[in-house]
C-alpha cells in the first residue's frame, strides 16, 4: 500500500469521525443509552492483525456484514465479541440470556442484523453526503463464530488488492464502558482514491 | 520440549516431529497439510484466495491456493521430503455469510476448496481426509506422529481426521 500523506490520513479519520459518529447517534437513539464513540484511529495493519484487534483469531463473536456498490464500493462490517453482542441484542430485546446459552435464535440475530443495519448505513450515507456520491447498500448477513473465520471474507477481499489492511477502526463507549467490538470499512485503491478525489485532494 | 507452531493468514511453515502445526480461524479460507507417512518433517499453508493468475498483486505467493501449495512442496522437496511421497488433508472454505441478495462474495469458500483439489490433483498428492464447505469456522492442529489433523469448532466437539 501507497504511503498516505498526513492530509489522507486526516481526511480518512474525517470519514470515519462522521460515519462512526452518525451511526453512534443512530444507535444511540434506538437503544436509549448513553453512548459515545472515540475518536477513530486509521491504522494500516497485517492481514493477522485484524482478529487481534477483537482478542485474536480464536475469539467468539458476532458479526453484522454488508456490502456497498455505486461510484465507490466494498463491504462494511460491524463486529462485536460475543459477551457485547449479547448485552446489546439483550438490551433491545429486553431478556437475559442464561448459563447455558448455547447460541443466538432466529429473534436475536434478526435483532442484531438491523443494529448493524442502521449502524452501517448511516456510516456509508455518511460518506455518500460527504462526497456527495451515491451508494447502494446491500441487505446485511450476520455469522457468529471465531473471528479469524468471520473475518475471513473481507480479509480475502482486501487480499486481492494488497497484503495490508487500511482500517478505520470506531470504537464505542457505553456508558464510557468501552466496547469490544469495532466499524471496519473495506475498500479498495480505487475506491479510496474516488472519494479522495470527491473531496479535491489529488495523488 | 514441543512447541505448536502457528500459521498466519497467507502463511506457511514446515515443522518437525515432535512439534505439532496448527492455524487458527480458517472461514472461507484453506489450511492444506502436506506431510508423509514415513518422514518427520511436514508442513501447513493457510491460503485465502483461489487463484494467483486472476489478480494482478500477487507477490505474495501464499495467499493464493496455486502458489501457496506449489511453494510448500518446494520447501518439503529442499528439505528432502520428495513430492511422490506427499499427502495432503485440508480443512476449511466455508461459507460464513449468507447474504439474500445474490452475491459472488459468499461463494469464495467454495471457490478456494476446488482451486486446492485441483492444484494437488495436478501435482499427483492425494488428498487422505477433508473437512471442507459448510457454514462454520475451523482451528484445526495436525500431530506429525499420530498423522492426525484435528479440527476444532466454536460449540462443537473436536473431530480428528
Amino acid at each position: 500500500m501507497e504511503e498516505l500523506t498526513s492530509m489522507k490520513l486526516d481526511v480518512l479519520r474525517e470519514i470515519g469521525n462522521i460515519g462512526a459518529g452518525n451511526a453512534t447517534t443512530a444507535l444511540s437513539v434506538m437503544l436509549n443509552s448513553n453512548l459515545r464513540m472515540e475518536l477513530p484511529v486509521v491504522k494500516v495493519l497485517d492481514f493477522d492483525g485484524i482478529p487481534e484487534m477483537i482478542g485474536g483469531a480464536d475469539t467468539i463473536v458476532a458479526a453484522v456484514l454488508t456490502c456497498f456498490s455505486g461510484e465507490v464500493s466494498g463491504m462494511m462490517l460491524f463486529i462485536l465479541e460475543m459477551e457485547e453482542a449479547k448485552n446489546l441484542a439483550g438490551t433491545m430485546l429486553g431478556k437475559t440470556y442464561s448459563e447455558d446459552f448455547e447460541g443466538f435464535d432466529h429473534m436475536d440475530k434478526s435483532v442484531l442484523k438491523e443494529i448493524g443495519n442502521i449502524l452501517m448505513s448511516s456510516y456509508i450515507n455518511s460518506i455518500g453526503t460527504l462526497t456527495n456520491m451515491q451508494f447502494r447498500t446491500e441487505p446485511p448477513a450476520i455469522c457468529t463464530d471465531m473471528a479469524g473465520s468471520v473475518l475471513s471474507l473481507p480479509i480475502s477481499q482486501l487480499g486481492k488488492v494488497g497484503d495490508k489492511a487500511l482500517v478505520i477502526d470506531s470504537k464505542f463507549l457505553d456508558n464510557e464502558r468501552p466496547i469490544n467490538g469495532f466499524l471496519m470499512l473495506v475498500t479498495d485503491e480505487v475506491s479510496y482514491q474516488k472519494i479522495f478525489e470527491s473531496l479535491g485532494i489529488g495523488c | 520440549m514441543e512447541e505448536i507452531i502457528r500459521v498466519g493468514i497467507a502463511d506457511s511453515k514446515l515443522c518437525k516431529t515432535p512439534d505439532k502445526i496448527t492455524t487458527v480461524g480458517l472461514g472461507s479460507c484453506i489450511g492444506i497439510v502436506l506431510y508423509s507417512a514415513t518422514h518427520d518433517l511436514c508442513g501447513m499453508v493457510h491460503i485465502m484466495l483461489p487463484s494467483s493468475k486472476e489478480i494482478k498483486n500477487n507477490t505474495n505467493r501464499a495467499k493464493f491456493a496455486d502458489t501457496g501449495i506449489e511453494d510448500l512442496v518446494k520447501m518439503l522437496d529442499q528439505k528432502g521430503v520428495k513430492k511422490g511421497s506427499l499427502l495432503a488433508k485440508i480443512a476449511g472454505g466455508a461459507t460464513m455469510f449468507v447474504f439474500s441478495s445474490a452475491s459472488d462474495f459468499g461463494s469464495v469458500g467454495e471457490r478456494n476448496i476446488k482451486s486446492v483439489k485441483e492444484t494437488l490433483a495436478a501435482l499427483s498428492i492425494p488428498i487422505v481426509a477433508e473437512d471442507t464447505g459448510a457454514d462454520y469456522g475451523r482451528t484445526i492442529i495436525f500431530d506429525n506422529i499420530s498423522k492426525k489433523l484435528t479440527v476444532r469448532c466454536a460449540g462443537k466437539a473436536d473431530k480428528v481426521i
